[in-house]
């Protein structure tokens, strides 16, 4: 299988009080396509920049991000928001959903940002997004409505609606309860494997890292290269 | 989608878009009520000046002896000019009882027709020509005139000249034109036998279509007669009526300043309130530039609603200030109707750009710096907060250089408007050095009494501080608010301070009996020797003044002067600048000099030393000017000269206004009676006591200044509303905080006790920053923008009134911007604050 990213010689660190902190060097390292992966660490080894380097909100001090073969770090920011939003979908721990717009607007968003909403039956895919998280009759409900699980379905229909190559996905059950987490989860692996899209999901939880096909340590990313 | 959620978000917090609305609105409309009001004053005077004017290009004036109705024969038989028309024009009044001023005009109607076209309408055919020229005291009316007086046609008027009396006969109608009203158009012998004029006449109207022929008359015209254009006579009033509409705009330019800061507050709360939501955009794939269009469009949107409101509220604004300025001008100039407020297309087209320009010109920065903002900082404050520090290191160079600017604009230019820019500037500039100041300030109070204040109050202060970037705005509206209430109620308080000294000063004679200027028409009113002999010799008078206020001609065109014979006592009431009156009385009295007031010096570019010439019955003759006084009559000033000494250069022209001075402990009130009985029979002559003077103008001048404090209340208003946006809303976004103080264990009054010690430290740091910058902007416009704008000097007087209400009103906004998030804080629990934004 070939690699949807492919990350080569990327290093990045913050100013901190004064000092450098390198969070990566030199980091190299391949994710397939169609595959899932589960980032684990202990908090503030680099689980979020890394997707951030992933998804082009930040870029690195050097080094090439490639996605689908298109090295991110070399577009601009208008470029790489552009980018974002064809190829890639969130869903993050805090649901995020817009608090103004219904559950099936929510869903129409994306859709809309990619210039569909004209060329295809944008009402009726929604119904099917959210058929697939199980929340159709929920489709004119405003997410204070809903339940923190709920929301998260509706998110992750949200995140895939619009076919993106790529999920991000960070902490995507932090907030959740064990019976919602576990529903989440299997909605989001199968959703996934079922578009044959990438997944890459960060968590604490050695329970969630075990669904993904390939799990990495981040703080072991410093010493080794990856594919 | 984004625009469903935009303004979905607007609905759901109704207050918000409220106070944007109401802020922009309010600015707005202040800025077009002024605009229209002062347009619909300037059009009424226009068309009082057209309608009466007439066709006319330039007039032939006299001096106080009018013009020679041969002057007119010569140049229509002898010169073959007939593009000329005499006209006699004086004042009088009906039913003593209840006296009603009429303004009489006395036409020649065959030259006439070709002058003012009401002529042409009122004497429509032969017959009508004839009456109007044939019939003994035969007059025309409007309508609304008549009606008021209770007349129709055929009906008999009496009028009163002086003690005169004369009966006049309604023959026919004038257009029903407002600006004719209390207008009597009468053939002019009739006028002159009015007014006893004999052979002379007030003027000579005349249409001049080139150059050769004003030089052909300029030289076949007597010495002591002067052509003057219709513009220059126009042109004083023109000048009044820019410098009143410059000093009223800039107030109002204040109020949208101000309400700038509201637009600004709410856009920012409402970006900011949106952060995270703004960071899910940009995250999931809307750039930075859309994120700023959807930003400034919704803007675009409320600034066109506000607009409408703001043009609305401007329009029922501006019925108000018609009346006030309308009485302004009756009080200073000429009996002015009310003028009628009108919008036109024009002004509604202004009005939305206005409001469209200032809004997205103030949502610019808000929508640049959330589209700028780097992504992984979004929902964070640290980023905001940030990024404000940031720019404030630029403020404080922008600020420092804003100042600079400003001051030497002020001093180095001669301009009105050059001096309202540069007080601009500096307002500006002081502005953008304040929230570092504060800042400095607020963190040493935190640290100096952090053992000896509450613990909610030390968080509260420090809150301050690490919330810089709504606290500072909230500060600056707050600050160039209250300054400018301090700045422009010193200067009026200055003001009346001056003139309220220079009556007590120059109102040196206990009684004034006067023929009013206008009721004194030339050659016919003035005391007669008897009359003055009858005053003046009255039980209880031991020294007497009297005097005269006329017009004469200089090389420049008309001037002002007053005629005095006075006591030395009387001559120093003058209250000379550089020099003491005593030295100067002799040679008042004697020698070809004159006094100016110091508006007159201003605008002329006068200097004690100089000489002005002015057109004598004898020809030019040059006046030396031995002193300059201070003296808040008129704004364009007048020359003081002796009766003695005019009456060397001019004829003689009688007094028409006498000062009594009283013995010691004489009773005013029993003079007064005394006067009364002399006079019972004319109705013209007021007497009164210089106390009562000196409250009749300190009246005139707080209904003169009425429409200034109805400006400055409405600012206030604008900012307090600007400053209670800024507080609540940083204390609405703090809730989440809040509550979780309250989860710890705060209570609900310490978690009040830090709402409210934020709001009032913040207030009283504004007003406190608001003396010196308030003080600054009462200098400038006491020593600079009113000395241009009228030539009058003042000294500056900081009334402890102006700084209490300054500094109360700074108390008020900060509890009231508190009062709801406090209220807030009790009637919400925790567990909800801390589920928002989730």
């Amino acid at each position: 299988m070939s690699a949807i990213i492919q990350l080569k010689n990327v290093s990045k660190s913050y100013q901190e009080a004064g000092k450098q902190r390198v969070i990566f060097d030199k980091l190299n390292l391949d994710i397939e396509t169609a595959s899932s992966l589960a980032l684990v660490g202990r908090s503030g080894c680099g689980k979020s920049t890394l997707l951030n380097l992933i998804s082009g909100i930040d870029v690195p001090q050097s080094g090439e991000v490639l996605i689908k073969n298109q090295n991110i770090v070399d577009l601009d920011e208008t470029q790489r928001t552009l980018f974002r939003r064809n190829h890639i979908g969130f869903v993050f721990q805090s649901f995020n959903l817009i608090p103004t717009l219904s559950v099936g607007e929510n869903l129409q968003m994306p859709l809309e940002l990619i210039g569909q909403e004209k060329k295809t039956n944008t009402k009726h895919r929604v119904q099917i997004g959210l058929t697939d998280v199980g929340l159709l009759d929920r489709y004119h409900s405003f997410p204070e409505q809903l339940s923190g699980g709920e929301q998260q379905r509706v998110a992750i229909a949200r995140a895939i609606i619009h076919q993106p190559d790529l999920i991000l996905a960070d902490e995507p059950t932090g907030n959740l309860d064990e019976e919602n987490s576990q529903i989440v989860l299997n909605l989001l692996f199968d959703l996934v494997k079922r578009e044959q899209k990438s997944l890459i999901i960060v968590t604490h939880s050695t329970d969630v890292a075990a669904l993904a096909d390939a799990t990495i340590r981040v703080s072991d990313l410093n010493t080794k290269s990856h594919a | 989608m984004l625009w469903l959620a935009s303004f979905r978000f607007y609905l759901k917090h109704p207050w918000l878009l409220i106070l944007t609305l109401l802020g922009l609105a309010s600015g707005v409309g202040i800025v077009i009520a002024i605009d229209i009001a002062v347009s619909a004053a300037q059009v009424q005077v226009d068309k009082i000046s057209s309608t009466l004017m007439g066709q006319a290009t330039h007039q032939i004036v006299g001096g106080p002896a009018g013009v020679e109705q041969s002057v007119f024969v010569d140049l229509k038989l002898k010169h073959a000019f007939h593009q000329a028309s005499p006209e006699i024009s004086g004042y009088v009044y009906t039913n003593p009882d209840n006296p009603i001023t009429l303004n009489l005009l006395g036409i020649e109607s065959f030259s006439e027709i070709n002058f003012r076209s009401f002529v042409n309408s009122s004497l429509p055919n032969e017959k009508a020509l004839t009456n109007f020229f044939t019939t003994k005291n035969g007059i025309l009316l409007t309508p609304n005139t008549a009606k008021n007086l209770n007349l129709r046609l055929g009906d008999s008027l009496t009028i009163y000249i002086g003690i005169n009396s004369e009966k006049l006969k309604l023959i026919g109608y004038l257009p029903n034109d407002p600006t004719l009203t209390n207008l009597i158009v009468t053939d002019i012998s009739n006028a002159q036998s009015i007014f006893n004029l004999g052979t002379r006449l007030t003027r000579i109207n005349l249409r001049l279509n080139d150059s050769s022929s004003l030089q052909t008359i300029e030289k076949i015209l007597p010495n002591d007669l002067q052509i003057i254009t219709m513009q220059q006579k126009k042109s004083g009033l023109d000048q009044l009526t820019q410098a009143f509409r410059t000093n009223l705009q800039a107030m109002s330019l204040l109020a949208l300043l101000i309400g700038v800061f509201v637009v600004f507050t709410t856009v920012r709360f409402s970006v900011f309130y949106r952060m995270k939501q703004f960071g899910l955009y940009r995250i999931t794939g809307i750039t930075g530039a859309e994120l700023n269009q959807l930003i400034l469009g919704e803007v675009f949107v409320l600034s066109i609603v506000a607009s409408f409101l703001g043009l609305a509220g401007g329009a029922l604004l501006a019925n108000v200030l018609i009346e006030l300025i309308t009485q302004i001008f009756s009080d200073h100039y000429f009996d002015m109707q009310s003028a009628k407020v009108s919008i036109s297309y024009f002004t509604i087209i202004i009005t939305l750009m206005l409001g469209i320009f200032v809004a997205l010109l103030t949502a610019y920065f808000p929508g640049r710096q959330a589209a700028r903002l780097e992504i992984i900082n979004v929902g964070q404050r640290m980023g905001v907060e940030k990024s404000f520090k940031d720019f404030l290191r630029i403020a404080i160079v922008l600020g420092l250089v804003s100042c600079l600017s400003g001051i030497v604009v002020i001093l180095l230019s001669n301009s009105l408007t050059a001096a309202f820019i540069g007080l601009f500037l500096c307002v500006v500039g002081f502005s953008l050095l304040l929230p570092e100041i504060f800042s400095i300030l607020s963190r040493r109070v935190t640290q100096l009494h952090f053992n000896s204040l509450p613990l909610p109050v030390v968080m509260g202060l420090r809150d301050v501080n690490r919330s810089l970037s709504r606290t500072g705005v909230a500060l600056i509206a707050m600050v160039i608010a209250l300054s400018s209430t301090i700045g422009v109620g010193t200067m009026v308080s200055s003001f009346r301070v001056a003139v309220s000294d220079w009556l007590n000063h120059s109102l040196v004679a206990d009684i004034y009996v006067s023929i009013p200027d206008r009721m004194a028409n030339p050659a016919t009113q003035q005391y007669t020797p008897s009359q003055l002999n009858d005053m003046t010799s009255l039980k209880g008078v031991r020294d007497f003044s009297k005097g005269r206020h006329l017009t004469i001609n200089g090389e420049n065109g008309k001037h002002a002067l007053m005629m005095l014979e006075l006591p030395l006592e009387g001559f120093k009431g003058f209250n000379l600048l550089n020099n003491s009156a005593g030295n100067l009385f002799h040679q008042f009295q004697n020698a070809d000099v004159v006094l100016v007031t110091e508006p007159f010096a201003y605008h002329q570019n006068l200097s004690i030393g100089d000489s002005i010439n002015l057109n004598t019955s004898y020809g030019k003759h040059a006046f030396k000017i031995i002193g300059i006084y201070r003296d808040y009559g008129s704004e364009s000033g007048k020359i003081t000269m002796s009766q003695s000494v005019f009456e060397k250069h001019w004829s003689p022209v009688g007094v028409t206004t006498v000062g009594l001075y009283l013995e010691e402990n004489y009773s005013t009130n029993q003079m007064i009676q005394a006067l009364n009985t002399l006079f019972v029979k004319d109705q013209t002559i007021s007497i009164r006591s210089s106390q009562s003077v000196r409250e009749r103008t300190l009246a005139i001048f707080d209904r003169t200044f009425l429409i200034t404090e109805v400006l400055r209340v409405l600012i206030l208003i604008v900012a307090i509303i600007t400053v209670i946006v800024s507080l609540m809303s940083w204390q609405l976004e703090r809730r989440r905080e809040l509550a979780i103080s309250q989860a710890i264990g705060f209570l609900p009054g310490q978690l009040q006790l830090q709402l409210f010690s934020q709001s009032i430290f913040m207030s009283i740091n504004a007003f406190i920053f608001a003396i010196p910058l308030g003080i600054f902007i009462s200098a400038v416009l006491v020593h600079i923008i009113n000395k241009r704008s009228f030539g009058w000097g003042m000294e500056l007087a900081i009334e402890p009134a102006q700084l209490f209400y300054a500094g109360l009103s700074a108390i008020v906004a900060g509890l009231i911007a508190a009062a709801y998030p406090a209220w807030q804080v009790k009637s919400t629990s925790p567990r909800e604050a801390l589920q928002e934004n989730q």
